[in-house]
């Protein structure tokens, strides 16, 4: 077998683990990750006679073989069997630094009787992220027909002053200690900040993770099949997801519509099969995924366990301080390592004239948010109710549809619509229609004395246990998305390269709609609702300089929302705009440096969420 | 009588132009007599002599032989030029065969300023016009000039600085068929069906191996019959997906290089796009059996990467026959006020070309530097390096090349959006 482990990887690979290992900051790379595996540009060359000796006229030959060092070069172009086995390691190590630059504000703010935390992120120039991360890329290909595909990837990142507002699944420990008559009593008392923060960084932030390993087999010229942990993207649009369905997202450590959903989906192991038909131009893609990971890698992160890139401790009514911990524990009843929980889908993709097109139908569950269906407590302590979020099924069916218009109009036009026919949504928790007691206090089901001791759709029910069930409606909802892209020359702007535009329009209808079911965008959270219709425009503009070696960007996104008969609603709900500057130095440096700024009219609604949250952010990474 | 006789000189150059465009009836082309039938032989070079060496300082004595870019190149630039003596090229054997089945069915359309109509007609296989009359003949025949059938190309790409030296570097694959229509070495000829029937006379897939965040980096493009713009998609590994792409922005740079799409082998636009100019037909000394080794080990034998401006290659070269064509755009948005092709009159390629921009000021000049064909009998000259240097940025961009095949007899069924994913992951 013949390998292609880069020369002084091993190197890098030890100084990346004392990275990781050893510290928490970031101070430089270390000397011998500098050793690139790859020559360094200048150092490509040895030094040689300027003037080469007049050479013999070459002889062609008949039927040339190739040369010793083509052979070795692999001249061969991997469409059939004409390279040998092969093995190759690459990746990188990268810093993520970011700090918070919005002013200080009030630490809270009142607003009739609420009152909120205005500076959720955290102060004027604390950390908003410092993520170390050391990817590696292994391909192994022992014969044509198969290869092996791996991802290593390991973070360290430091804890934050800002993850004192997550809001974790379990915010609470138990803990022992003597009460005044001298007995040792338990009882659950809130996390620290600090441990909060720690168990965010633990949980949340630190990896250290075979994200993907998987094994390619092409078992006919038309038949393909990826077997393993892997990622699956579907759809055309950008910034945000729609056919995207195949995989959940982790997004609990920047702002996801800022960082490449390639770094943010969640891989799943799955078996994914590619069938070509070329009489019908197009392909089959038919994904099963059958629920070998975690349960809780089965479903997107929820924003409300983290702090800084999370979303904002709620809004407390009554003029009462905050509080975050009103309830002992959430429970979430991930979809389990259950042949019954299994996902499908699949996706045709074909070519019809000028335009590629593709139909997608996945059956799936809920994957963000959780939602709330009961609420326990335990009898005797109404301090330590327990809230179970369930992932409910649902289907997803869409198409796209993507062509180019010739010039003189130039431009790639994307169309992108996703239907779920019974999508769940969360209720207010304040609205009593939607809650019901089923039964007494000790219930059964049947309305029976519950014993001892019940398990329940998941919840362990204890005698006298209070249990309140919550309906959730299905609805239907039809989204879609218009992109518009165009390279356009515009020759005082850069006279050497084109400027890309990019306009994206998106929409989202709940098209079975009713006041009445007071559904709410985040559950157990606040009460800001879901609006029947959700728009986002979306514009983009980028270029480069200097032969690619700098990218300036520019990215702005505005949200808006409207429901007819609800008059009193805000219609905008905020935005962010990000300018970011690419920098690539030579075969191995990567930069970009960005200033973030998000900015919305209530901060519980919308992209106000994060509106205290403006940053400056400076990727460094070294590639090999 | 004045009037009756320049009419009758009107007519007779009328019909000469085209009728010495082609040959006359029986008349037959062979390899041993191509270039006496198809070109022309070079004149004779005084003091030209293999294996000499020259540069800045001596390029003088061939002044008439050599473009004023390059000496331009030798004088202020250090290029260097080792000598050899002429080779004869010809085509594979079904081409010389296609040209003289068809070349006299062959006829041009006057598309005026349109660059969107087709401008030829009844073309089948091999050259068009053997012996080319004008500028447009001459880019006819560089259009269906002898390439091979299909090929594939590993190659890397060096941006350079004239000051610093290599700023980055990549490496590449590339399939094509460039002959999904009208081909004369590899069945099915003349055409592939299923390609024919979409009209696409040309197929391609090109992926990115290096460096890391450009590895599965891949485009899949075709071109037409029609001289509309390629149509195509690329794949983007960091978002996992293929998406189509658009060719139709007059300047736009190959992958942040100095080289425009249009001046992929000199020019990849159609002779539609252009007005044609024929300056002359003229000996200039050119890179066509350049003598390039292959391979990445023999890099630093074939460009000097360590000496400013950091770009010279090392190449042999020969006096050529060339047409030498002035083309300027029909496109108002071209970037190029115009450009000179030096057209290598056996084979058609380019070997040398120059490009002004609006102030009619040399701006680029790009080198293709070929090898010797394996065999003449079935396969093209192999394709050596190409440099592109932009004189104005002191930049370049170079292309080596690390290996080139010809006449491999790709599956067309492998050039589809699947695979384009499956190359990139």
């Amino acid at each position: 077998m013949r390998f292609r482990l880069l020369a002084g990887s091993a190197r890098i690979l030890a100084a990346a683990v004392v990275l990781l290992v050893g510290s928490t900051a970031f101070a430089q790379v270390p000397a011998g990750a500098s050793d690139a595996p790859v020559p360094s540009p200048g150092a490509v060359v040895p030094a040689e006679p300027a003037e080469p000796e007049p050479r013999p006229e070459p002889e062609p030959a008949d039927d040339p073989e190739p040369e010793a060092d083509e052979a070795e070069d692999d001249g061969g172009f991997g469409f059939g069997g004409e390279e040998g086995p092969t093995f190759k390691v690459n990746g990188y190590i990268q810093s993520q630094f970011g700090i918070f630059v919005s002013p200080d504000k009030e630490e809270t703010v009142p607003a009739g009787d609420a009152s909120y935390v205005s500076h959720h992120g955290g102060k004027l120039g604390q950390v908003s992220i410092f993520r170390n991360t050391l990817q590696l890329e292994a391909d192994w290909q022992p014969a044509p027909p198969i290869s092996v595909h791996a991802i290593f990837r390991g973070v360290r990142s430091l804890k934050l002053k800002a993850d004192k507002d997550a809001q974790p699944p379990n915010p609470k420990k138990l803990v022992r200690r003597m009460d005044r008559s001298g007995l040792e009593i338990e009882e659950w008392v809130a996390l620290g900040p600090d441990e909060l923060r720690e168990q965010v960084r633990n949980k949340y932030y630190d990896e250290t993770d075979l994200r993907e390993l998987y094994v390619d087999l092409d078992a006919a010229e038309w038949l393909n099949f990826r077997v393993g942990k892997q990622q699956v993207s579907w759809g055309e649009t950008g910034q945000f997801r729609l056919l995207d369905v195949v995989n959940p997202i982790n997004s609990t450590w920047h702002f996801g519509s800022l960082e490449s959903f390639e770094d943010q989906r969640i891989p799943l192991w799955m078996l994914n099969t590619t069938i070509d038909i070329p009489p019908l131009q197009g392909n089959l893609q038919i994904v099963w995924i059958p629920m070998l990971n975690d349960p809780e890698d089965h479903v997107t992160v929820p924003l409300t366990f983290v702090g800084a890139w999370g979303l904002p401790p709620p809004v407390a009514v009554g003029g009462d301080p905050v509080k975050l911990q009103k309830y002992r524990r959430k429970v979430f009843l991930y979809p389990g390592n259950d042949i019954e929980n299994s996902r499908a889908g699949f996706r045709w993709k074909g070519e019809l004239g000028n335009f590629t097109y593709s139909l997608v139908y996945f059956y799936t569950h809920v994957i963000s948010p959780p939602i709330p269906f009961a609420i326990r407590t335990p009898f005797g302590s109404n301090a330590d109710i327990e809230i179970y979020s369930e992932f409910p099924r649902q289907h997803i069916a869409g198409l796209a549809l993507e062509t180019t218009l010739p010039n003189p109009v130039t431009m790639n036009v994307k169309f992108e619509a996703a239907f779920e026919p019974d999508r769940t949504y969360p209720v207010n928790g304040e609205n009593d229609d939607r809650k019901r007691s089923p039964g007494g206090k000790d219930f059964d089901g049947s309305g029976n004395v519950v014993p001892k001791h019940l398990v329940y759709r998941g919840i362990e029910l204890y005698e006298q246990d209070q249990l309140t069930l919550i309906d959730n409606p299905k609805k239907k909802v039809l989204s879609y998305a218009l992109t518009l892209q165009r390279p356009t020359a515009i020759r005082w702007l850069n006279p050497e390269m084109t400027t890309m535009f990019v306009f994206q329009f998106m929409h989202t209808w709940i098209t079975d709609f009713d006041l009445a079911d007071t559904i709410v965008e985040i559950p157990g959270y606040d009460t800001t609702a879901v609006r029947e219709h959700s728009f986002r425009l979306i514009g983009s503009i980028f270029t480069s300089y200097l032969h690619g070696m700098l990218t300036p960007r520019l990215l702005a996104v505005f949200a808006l929302g409207k429901t007819p008969g609800r008059g009193d609603e805000k219609v905008y709900q905020g935005g962010f705009v990000s300018a970011s500057l690419g920098m690539t130095l030579g075969n191995n440096w990567r930069a970009v440096l960005a200033v973030n700024q998000f900015f919305g009219p209530d901060p519980y609604d919308g992209v106000g969420l994060f509106r205290d949250r403006d940053e400056v952010n400076l990727l460094v990474r070294y590639q090999f | 009588m004045r009037l009756r006789l320049a009419i009758v000189t009107v007519l007779i150059a009328a019909f000469a132009s085209t009728a010495w465009a082609k040959l006359p009836p029986g008349d037959t082309i062979t390899k041993e007599n191509w270039t006496q039938k198809v070109a022309f032989a070079p004149e004779s070079v005084p003091g030209w002599k293999t294996g000499e060496t020259l540069d800045g300082t001596s390029w003088k004595r061939f002044e008439k032989w050599i473009p004023a870019s390059i000496g331009g190149l030798m004088e202020k630039h250090g290029l260097k030029i080792w000598t050899r003596g002429y080779k004869a090229i010809h085509p594979s054997v079904g081409y010389i065969e296609a040209t003289n089945k068809y070349h006299r069915d062959v006829e041009l359309i006057d598309v005026g300023n349109n660059p969107r109509k087709k401008g030829i007609k009844n073309y089948t296989a091999g050259l068009p016009f053997p012996q080319p009359q004008n500028g447009l003949e001459v880019a006819w025949d560089y259009q269906y000039g002898y390439q091979g059938d299909d090929g594939g190309f590993h190659y890397g790409v060096y941006w350079i600085s004239g000051k610093s030296g290599v700023e980055r570097s990549e490496e590449w694959r590339w399939l094509y068929i460039i002959r999904a229509m009208h081909r004369t070495d590899l069945d099915p000829k003349p055409h592939i069906p299923d390609l024919a029937r979409k009209d696409i006379q040309y197929t391609s897939m090109t992926w990115a191996i290096e460096p890391y965040d450009k590895a599965g980096f891949g485009a899949l493009y075709s071109r037409y019959e029609e001289p509309k713009d390629q149509e195509g998609w690329i794949y983007i590994p960091t978002m996992r997906r293929t998406m189509k792409a658009t060719f139709g922005t007059r300047g736009d740079a190959w992958n942040s290089t100095d080289m425009l799409y249009e001046d992929v082998r000199g020019f990849m636009g159609y002779p539609e796009w252009m007005n044609w100019k024929l300056l002359g037909r003229k000996t200039v000394i050119a890179p066509m059996h350049a003598g390039v080794p292959q391979g990445k080990a023999a890099l630093k034998e074939v460009f000097d990467f360590d000496n400013p401006p950091h770009w010279n290659p090392k190449l042999k070269w020969e006096p050529r026959p060339v047409y030498v064509v002035e083309a300027t755009a029909k496109f108002p948005d071209y970037p190029y006020a115009k450009m000179v092709f030096y057209f290598d009159a056996e084979s058609f390629a380019i070997p040398i070309k120059e490009m002004y921009d609006k102030k009619g000021k040399l701006w680029k000049v790009q080198i293709n530097a070929y090898n010797d064909s394996s065999d003449m009998d079935k396969h093209p000259p192999a394709i050596g390096t190409s440099l592109m240097i932009d004189l104005q940025a002191n930049h370049a961009t170079a292309f080596p090349s690390y290996n080139f095949k010809s006449n491999m007899n790709l599956d067309p069924g492998k050039f589809t959006l699947s695979n384009l994913q499956k190359m990139g992951k």
